[in-house]
């Protein structure tokens, strides 16, 4: 089969990019190596290779995996009821002006505000095992209304009116034209507000320290001046965090045909 | 029941375009609505369409009546293919390919509309329009974009149309409304006033 020139760029591109990837991995981890040999001090940057030895052992206990699960549950429980409350919303003040009107300063003022804050507030109101679920619920809301609301307001008015010349039905034309035109601006809200979620969530359990939670984990790491476990919870939050957003990216483009660049 | 508008008014943001027209449609056959740009003619399609409500008066003999319409624009939905397009008005898969193919799509029936060129969009468009079981079937300038020999060709799939409910058709090409044998209602003046006839009634 002859490959076209362009074939052959895309084709380049896709084999250097691991590549490239890896060879930055590469230069960090070196200027890391060398910091932490010069200062010399594990209590100020432990050496990547302590880091690696302590996520390890870490690996290896019961209350580690413990911690993973239990705060992989809570961050996606607040996630998933704030997709589903932010779409409802999302619908509701686009259906009804006066909830648009009502509701609109108050997720405002969410988006706006700094989560520290409301970490704090919640502490006095919502019991500890839950406030990081409800964190997280109170990050991603407003972001999924405000772009699941921006899709309902771009869905193109004249395929509106198609449907209704063809007299379609209210379930026909949700199925075929609210939910395709608002499907992007969803999707983009999961994508984003995972990552949000997660690291609203782990904030909330390192302020608030819920038993069994990695946020707890890495709290108390930092009280007892354990710097390589402070970096090691660390790198599990960062390995977590990309893991979802990969996973849930895969989860919904899965059945999407991959477009040439 | 016929059609009929009984004293329309419409206005758009109070500049009116219909000032108590009276018209009949006719039960069967084409009707031409010709005059020049602005002058009202989508605006006639849009009230029998049932987008528009008229600000008096009153369109009868819409009720349980199904519209087919061909836009000014394709308007198809990009995320379904050429034929579920067609079949979405509640067209069956048999009927809905044979217009396919008498419009000359038969080959790209499973690709969606960006993947086609204006012409074949234009002409899934036409082929969603009359394949669709339908009552009153509305044409706004539905030849856009297409050559002649191909609006030629797709002349006698509206003729038949024709012969069983009333098609009105919007166009500026006069050997279109020829090639249809329709009836020309000529309009020319902002706002349209009064009783609208055809020119065959005039001379």
């Amino acid at each position: 089969m002859a490959l076209c020139p362009r074939t052959i760029f895309i084709m380049g591109n896709k084999m250097k990019k691991p590549l490239v990837v890896l060879a930055t991995s590469v230069f960090w981890l070196a200027v890391w190596w060398i910091l932490s040999g010069w200062i010399g001090q594990e209590i100020l940057l432990p050496s990547p290779w302590v880091v690696f030895l302590t996520v390890c052992r870490l690996c290896r206990t019961a209350a580690f995996w413990q911690a993973v699960g239990v705060s992989l549950w809570r961050v996606l429980s607040g996630f998933v009821a704030a997709v589903v409350a932010g779409a409802l919303l999302a619908v509701a003040t686009c259906r009804f002006r006066l909830l648009h009107t009502v509701c609109s300063p108050l997720l405002h003022v969410v988006r706006a505000a700094p989560v520290a804050s409301f970490i704090i507030l919640a502490y006095f109101w919502i019991r500890l095992d839950v406030l990081p679920a409800f964190i997280a619920f109170l990050m991603v809301l407003p972001m999924v209304w405000a772009n699941v609301a921006e899709g309902i307001r771009q869905t193109d008015r004249r395929l509106l009116e198609m449907a209704k010349v063809y007299r379609l039905g209210f379930w026909r034309t949700v199925r075929h034209v609210w939910v395709p035109s608002v499907r992007p601006y969803f999707l983009t809200a999961c994508t984003t507000g995972l990552g949000f979620a997660w690291k609203s969530g782990i904030a909330a359990e390192v302020i608030c320290s819920p038993a069994r939670a990695i946020g707890s984990s890495l709290g108390d790491a930092k009280a007892y001046l354990q710097m390589p476990e402070v970096f090691a919870w660390t790198v599990t939050v960062v390995l977590l965090s990309v893991l979802l957003e990969r996973g849930l990216v895969w989860l919904v483009y899965r059945h999407k045909q991959e477009v040439t660049p | 029941m016929s059609i009929q508008f009984h004293c329309v008014s419409f206005s758009y943001d109070k500049t009116p375009v219909l000032q108590e027209i009276s018209w009949r449609l006719p039960d069967t056959g084409v009707v031409c609505l010709w005059g020049p740009s602005g002058c009202g003619k989508t605006t006639l399609l849009r009230l029998l369409a049932g987008l528009e409500k008229p600000t008096a008066g009153a369109v009868e003999g819409l009720d349980a009546k199904r519209v087919s319409v061909v836009f000014q624009e394709d308007r198809l939905l990009p995320w379904l293919t050429a034929l579920e397009n067609v079949m979405l008005p509640g067209t069956g898969e048999k009927e809905a390919k044979e217009m396919l193919t008498r419009l000359g799509l038969e080959d790209v029936c499973g690709v969606c509309p960006s993947s086609l060129s204006g012409g074949q969009q234009r002409r899934v468009a036409l082929a969603r329009a009359l394949a669709a079981p339908c009552d009153l079937l509305l044409l706004d300038e539905p030849f856009n974009g297409l050559d002649e020999g191909t609006w030629q060709d797709i002349l006698p799939l509206i003729s038949q149309k024709a012969r069983a409910c009333p098609v009105v058709l919007v166009t500026h090409v006069r050997a279109q409304a020829e090639g249809l044998q329709a009836q020309v209602v000529s309009l020319s003046n902002v706002p349209i006033s009064g009783f609208l006839s055809f020119e065959t009634d005039k001379k």
